[in-house]
């Protein structure tokens, strides 16, 4: 007799849920319209995010898992879960305002959706590398369908290369993860982390090699230069909310693998942080340089997401309790900033390549909920102290800095110094005087990007001014510490 | 057996070769195309053909990749009953939604 | 002699002995095949070179093999060439891995060339391979009817190997094997398969004269249409290769049907009262076997018409399919819940699904015979949403 392997339902639940969502839009999709959908979705996002909520397991308490452990509903996974969560709620609602705007009001576009959350959090809940590549896998593919979905030039130049660089990167990742299951023998992240303490110098170039590997794959997904180049062409040419979907919760899993790979399963295993440090720093020279020269503001902010990439990962670097609980805090604040500020361009925009920066002369005098709203968001991102960016900026630089990468933090200070420029700048537009005729897209009732948009802000704000709501979660060290299993 | 199988395939294209006559001519090396001069003809760049195939081709590879992850479960499944049977169920079922919308697309239709 | 050398040459020696073995099965099939169909159709067919036509494979082979070898101009020299033999290449490997006899039963030795635990699965794989000698000699003939008569036919070919694989799979939960030796084996202890499997038998057959290209699936062959669909540019020892390797992927679906669902290499038990050991010679059951579904092939040829092809798609993919899927989980809900009540509930089951497909025949027509969905899928498209830009 073979034995069926263990299928624990509960830590599965969260992800089920969401494939629940994806299941019937694609079924439904048929029958329902569209927005009826999206209903069901957010509903059954919420659920998950419950379902998430109620698996955190508290001091002394083990973890749930299922399949042996390929599957790991830790506290780490419910926190960076619930971020993804956090961003595709913002992503559909913006979506149903702009939706048919964009000639995006397919059922396909919410069912290819949910497809990359349920690949997303998959990412999030792995346990074992097989886990992670099938749940990135999935969430790429459904990512570029999405980039590609609106039935337009600019759409389908954007899904291409998506799709042509998206694949060498996870080719480039198999290839790593391959040579790292042939060094340590085992695929799951503790097995690795168990044999990567004692390594004979036989297979340590193999190890060394396949850790690169990885770098460079996970390097394209979160887009660290020099594996960035889709990033801009991808985020402004793909329809807004698809921007807003890809720069958040497409980062977000990209970087919950990373966290599990390199923080967890390979922490111990030598070089990849010196390598992560020198992407790290072209990374913050490439975006903060490019973003200063941008006039599309969609643009500005593709080239900001990957400037915050090279601050994300800083996180990394630093020791497994600090890195982490920084990168927790700060992938939720940059979710909901970029989100917030995303979805105010997918509100104004004439078309779907966004606006210029000096369309948003004066834009208070006509808009003022969202000019002001637009300026939290870009001083958020700027990192300016009563947001919460700064408190994420911190975190991270701090992590980093404590672990001995002096330089580094220096180089990402100045660069945050520069990052002023750039995105005051516009803040400073919005509330000139302007004669001019309006340049925002006039009509609709737009109560859903509203909602998204006084949440996010209010949140970035809340979480600047009392950090602990979300951080106290975080802070437990022993959290980001078990992320490979006992 | 694939090495003579092959080898049959190729004595019988060079004997035949060897053998046969050899007057070609204009007229007998023309594509046929109902006795008309051969228009947009030639391998590659003027083939065109309905894109219907490649969909048709696609849907094979899904689905055929599907049946092959069937078969190590099929043989397998008298040992694992009842938890395969679940097992197979959801596959079957997920499958079945993606079917479902092929079919309401009309992607299996012909026109 | 060294043993490996000695086994290497007994294979060697196996492998000619069955291809030569089947390309003179094919020489005479097409002898049999023209008679019979002649004698259906109230005529004489061909009767005038040697006696009773005995020696007409013969002038024909003489008379291909000294055509001239014509290759059109705007042909892709090398894929042209390539494909006929790639065509026969596979075909003839494909049945090598079928077995004739229990193991050690010829002399001593084992009745197949090779033998692989994956078995059928192997065997899908390498008749699968067929698909390319047709689609890439329709594209490199540089034509356009051989273009379109190739696509249809490779579509035609992967849409009904879904059926064929599918339809095969409530068997190897029963067996729990994919080698064609344990698969005959089992069926010598507990009973022929298609009396536990009727409705998978019947969806397999119909899947395998699709993926053979016979009546009334010879789609590729429509003249009325395509002239001769993939064969258009090819003559002499090429044309002929085709169709021995139509006539050899014949043979080798008779043979699978034959091992899978008939028993295979063994004979009925009940004649070993009256000579013992008569079930398990070698190559004989097996043969007798393969002849009734060739002439089977035949008889279906002289009986049906051809399916229009947009018909044949859609059988294919909206019966075949989902039918398959159905049987596929019956057997597998059967195995898991009632398995402890023996087989023959489940031999039940599956004749009576196959009766209820035959009496809804009516309505089951209409699935492959009409459009549906698209016309309705367009109507239903979202509106403007109410609300929202």
């Amino acid at each position: 007799m073979l034995t069926p392997p263990d299928v624990a339902l509960a830590p599965l639940l969260p992800i089920l849920l969401v494939l629940a969502g994806a299941v019937s839009s694609t079924v439904l999709g048929f029958h329902l319209p569209r927005r009826t959908l999206t209903a069901i979705n957010l509903v059954l996002l919420l659920l998950s995010a419950a379902a998430m909520a109620l698996l955190w397991s508290g001091p002394g308490e083990l973890p749930a898992t299922a399949f042996g452990g390929s599957l790991r509903a830790d506290n780490a996974a419910v926190l960076l879960g619930l971020t993804i969560v956090a961003g595709s709620m913002m992503a559909l609602l913006v979506s149903l305002d702009t939706a048919y705007r964009a000639r995006l009001s397919f059922p396909e576009f919410d069912a290819m959706l949910m497809y990359a959350v349920t690949g997303t959090l998959l990412i999030a809940f792995s346990g074992d590398l097989i886990v992670m590549l099938i749940g990135l896998e999935v969430m790429s593919l459904a990512s570029y369908v999405l980039a590609t979905l609106q039935d337009s030039r600019r759409a389908e130049e954007s899904g291409l290369k998506y799709f042509l660089l998206g694949s060498v990167g996870s080719a480039v990742l198999i290839y790593g993860l391959a040579l790292v299951y042939g060094a340590t023998g085992s695929l799951s992240y503790g097995g690795i982390a168990a044999a990567t303490a004692g390594l004979t110098p036989g297979n340590l170039g193999l190890l060394v090699g396949g850790a690169l590997l990885l770098l460079a794959g996970f390097g394209f997904k979160v887009a660290l230069a020099p594996f960035h180049q889709w990033t801009p062409d991808v985020y402004s040419g793909a329809p807004t909310t698809v921007s807003l979907f890809l720069s958040t919760v497409v980062k977000v899993a990209a970087f919950a693998g990373m966290l599990r790979v390199f923080g967890g399963a390979l922490q111990n295993a030598p070089f990849w942080a010196s390598a992560l440090q020198l992407l790290i720093a072209a990374t913050l020279i490439v975006g903060n340089a490019a973003s200063l020269f941008q006039t599309n503001f969609k643009r500005m902010l593709a080239y900001s997401a990957v400037a915050h990439t090279g601050f994300l990962a800083m996180a990394l670097l630093g020791t497994p309790g600090l890195g982490g609980a920084a990168l927790g805090y700060y992938l939720l604040v940059y979710t909901l900033m970029t989100g917030a500020a995303l979805a105010i361009v997918a509100a104004l925009q004439r078309t779907e390549a966004g606006m210029n920066i000096s369309d948003l002369r004066g834009l208070y005098h006509r808009h003022p909920g969202y000019a002001v709203a637009l300026a939290a968001c870009l001083a958020s991102l700027a990192g300016l102290p009563p947001f919460a960016g700064f408190f994420g900026k911190y975190l991270a630089f701090q992590a980093a800095f404590q672990n001995g990468y002096v330089w580094l933090s220096i180089l990402a200070v100045l660069a945050s110094v520069a990052a002023l420029v750039y995105y005051l700048r516009p803040a400073m537009l919005l509330f000139m005087p302007d004669r001019t005729p309006a340049r925002e897209y006039p009509h609709g009732q737009r109560p859903a990007t509203n909602l998204t948009v006084a949440l996010g802000v209010a949140a970035i704000t809340v979480l600047g001014l009392l950090p602990n709501l979300w951080y106290g979660w975080l802070a437990d060290p022993a959290i980001w510490e078990l992320l490979a299993g006992r | 057996m694939l090495g003579i199988a092959l080898g049959i395939g190729v004595l019988a294209v060079l004997v035949s070769a060897l053998l046969g006559p050899k007057k070609a001519s204009r007229a007998k090396l023309m594509a046929y195309e109902s006795g008309n001069d051969p228009e947009h003809g030639g391998v590659g760049t003027g083939q065109r053909f309905p894109v219907h195939f490649y969909l048709v081709a696609m849907l094979f590879i899904v689905f055929d990749i599907e049946t092959a992850f069937f078969f190590p479960l099929a043989v397998a499944y008298q040992k694992l009953v009842p938890f395969a049977f679940w097992e197979a169920l959801t596959f079957v079922g997920l499958l079945l939604v993606g079917y479902y919308y092929i079919l309401k697309k009309g992607v299996l239709e012909w026109t | 002699m060294p043993d490996w050398l000695a086994a290497l040459l007994i294979t060697l020696l196996k492998g000619v002995l069955v291809a030569l073995a089947l390309l003179t099965t094919f020489a005479y099939m097409t002898l049999i095949e023209r008679r019979l169909l002649a004698r259906m159709q109230i005529r004489l067919g061909p009767n005038r070179v040697g006696p009773l036509g005995l020696l007409q494979p013969l002038a024909d082979a003489i008379k291909s093999i000294f055509k001239e070898d014509l290759r059109v101009t705007m042909a892709d020299k090398l894929v042209y060439t390539m494909a006929p033999i790639v065509a026969i290449g596979m075909a003839l490997t494909a049945f090598g891995g079928i077995p004739a006899g229990p193991p050690g039963s010829l002399f001593g030795e084992n009745p197949w060339v090779y033998q692989l635990d994956a078995g059928i699965l192997a065997l899908l794989a390498i008749t699968s391979m067929g698909v390319y000698g047709i689609f890439l000699g329709g594209w490199a003939s540089g034509s356009k009817y051989p273009l379109l008569g190739s696509l249809r036919s490779s579509a035609q070919m992967i849409s009904y190997e879904l059926g064929m694989g599918l339809s095969i799979l409530g068997l190897l939960m029963l067996v729990g094997s994919t080698a064609f030796v344990n698969i005959v084996e089992w069926q010598a202890q507990n009973g022929w398969m298609v009396l536990f499997q009727s409705l998978g038998f019947a969806l397999f057959l119909v899947s395998s004269f699709a993926e053979v290209n016979r009546t009334p699936f010879d789609l590729p062959e429509a003249e009325q249409e395509l002239v001769a669909g993939y064969l258009t540019e090819y003559s002499a020892i090429k044309w002929a290769l085709f169709q021995m390797a139509e006539y050899v992927n014949m043979i080798t679906a008779s043979a699978i049907m034959a091992t899978l669902f008939f028993g295979g290499y063994r004979g009925p038990v009940f004649l070993e009262g009256l000579v013992p050991g008569i079930s398990s010679w070698p190559i004989v059951w097996l043969v007798l076997k393969i002849a009734f579904f060739l002439f089977l092939f035949i008889w279906v040829r002289g009986t049906l018409p051809r399916f229009r092809y947009d018909q044949l798609m859609r059988f294919g993919w909206k019966l075949l399919l989902p039918l398959a899927l159905a049987n596929t989980m019956l057997t597998a809900a059967y195995l898991a819940f009632a398995r402890g009540a023996g087989l023959w509930p489940l031999a039940l089951l599956s004749l009576l699904g196959l009766l209820a497909l035959l009496a809804l025949s009516d309505r089951v027509r209409v699935l492959w015979n009409q459009p549906t969905g698209r016309g309705a899928a367009d109507d239903s498209f979202p509106a403007r949403p109410l609300g929202g830009d």
